[in-house]
């Protein structure tokens, strides 16, 4: 990696939020989702404070609906808006993919920043370990952005690509929710010792689906 | 079928004199051919361009013009045959969607940043020569059909390519923006090669050879 792959990347990264930013397309719909279904569990939770293990899952499950339509969308519109093209005749593939799996993981940090402060405070839920819930959750984020590229750089030229990648990212995304489900019960509660394992695992599924996706992307670029 | 252009000392021997112009050539395509489904749009189509050099490809719609310049640009595989092309490539054509959201100026300075093994590209000068100058800082969602034309000229002859390929570039442009193609075309022929696809009659002035499609 040189110094000049890194302006690529960084370069992706600025169009993506310079596109993001003025089109508020993907940017709306995640908080529109993310709002509304912290909201909807806030409501639900009224009559009683979740158990560590129900909180842990109702949170992620916020995460995923305000982050699913929003990342692999990254990789689907380029071909849906006919600039992939564009992208394919300047650049290479991989600090596209990097750019877009950055911006990716940076959007969910910060959907993660506006939903897990609303969730404690609506589902009023207890934190215990403050290191762990930002360490878990963080980790969280990464395995979720790293499913969610990869499987929207896996389709983006297949025909149906937003049905293929629903498909292809759910088993993928199981065990990204199952390790960030245990990390977070720790956070609010229940026995620590495993939720840092949980941490960890997170960090190896993200690190992996993150240095498979450029590959991925490669092979596809020019189908 | 297309004329190679030899070099006329009769004392040097065809072989010799073919194997010099594809050493020199900047751009090579042998047995190309594309099909879709079972009906081959074309097949076995051989040329060779070296510096100066513009080849106008013709033909009726749905004969493969179109294609065959994604083909030459790299973004569409070939059923059979291989492209060569040495030095950087530059494509224009319609269908080359842009981002709405991006200004004329960031599509040209994201272009320098993420292009690769081609010369620098200055912006500001690129902008002011398809006579954008004034408009670089507006978003293309706001940008006339025209000026998203003379963006995509600006985008590809930026970082001075050795290849330029031209679909149908003058098709929306008034009628500076159509001398603004003849002098990039001009200009190429000093530094490369253009390949033009065309439905325009008056365009096939342009070419040292003519390439007709679906004839």
């Amino acid at each position: 990696m040189s110094l000049g792959w890194g302006a690529e990347v960084a370069a992706v990264v600025r169009k993506e939020f310079r596109v993001e930013l003025r089109g508020r397309v993907g940017l709306y719909s995640t908080l529109v989702f993310a709002v509304g279904a912290v909201t909807a569990l806030g409501l639900a939770s009224v009559r009683g404070e979740p158990s560590p293990s129900l909180a842990a899952g109702l949170l992620w499950v916020a995460m995923l609906f305000a982050c699913v339509v929003g990342l692999a969308r990254t990789f689907l519109a380029e071909e849906e808006q006919g600039t992939g093209d564009l992208l394919r005749l300047i650049a290479n593939p991989g600090p596209v993919f990097w750019g877009k799996a950055i911006f990716n993981f940076l959007l969910i940090v910060a959907v993660a920043g506006l939903v897990v402060p609303l969730f404690v405070l609506f589902v009023r839920v207890q934190v215990a370990d403050v290191g762990l819930l930002v360490c878990g959750t963080l980790c969280g984020c990464a395995g979720l952005a790293a499913v969610l590229s990869m499987c929207g750089a896996l389709a983006s030229r297949a025909t149906g690509r937003g049905l293929l990648t629903g498909v292809i990212s759910l088993p993928l995304l199981l065990p990204v929710l199952a390790a960030g489900i245990t990390a977070l019960r720790g956070a609010f509660g229940d026995s620590v010792s495993e939720s840092w394992g949980a941490v960890a695992s997170l960090a190896g599924m993200a690190a992996a689906f993150f240095a498979i996706g450029p590959y991925l992307y490669a092979a596809v670029w020019k189908q | 079928m297309l004329r190679l252009d030899l070099p006329s000392d009769p004392r040097v021997n065809r072989v010799a004199r073919l194997r010099a112009i594809i050493i020199a050539a900047m751009l090579s395509v042998s047995g190309l051919g594309k099909r879709f489904g079972k009906r081959w749009i074309f097949r076995r189509i051989e040329f060779c361009l070296t510096p100066g050099q513009v080849l106008v490809v013709t033909g009726p719609n749905g004969s493969g013009k179109s294609t065959l310049l994604r083909i030459l640009a790299g973004l569409e595989p070939p059923t059979g045959g291989e492209v060569d092309a040495s030095g950087a490539v530059g494509y224009v054509s319609p269908e080359l969607a842009l981002y709405a959201q991006l200004t004329g100026s960031e599509h040209l300075k994201l272009a320098s940043k993420l292009r690769r093994g081609s010369q620098g590209c200055d912006p500001v000068g690129a902008l002011g020569k398809v006579g954008l100058d004034s408009a670089g800082g507006l978003r293309v969602g706001a940008y006339s059909t025209g000026m998203k034309a003379r963006l995509r000229l600006a985008l590809a002859v930026c970082h001075r390519p050795g290849v330029l390929l031209l679909d149908e570039a003058s098709a929306s442009l008034d009628e500076e923006g159509k001398s603004l193609v003849e002098r990039t075309i001009a200009e190429q022929r000093g530094s490369g090669v253009v390949v033009l696809a065309t439905n325009d009659p008056s365009e096939r002035r342009y070419g040292d050879f003519e390439l007709r499609l679906g004839g």
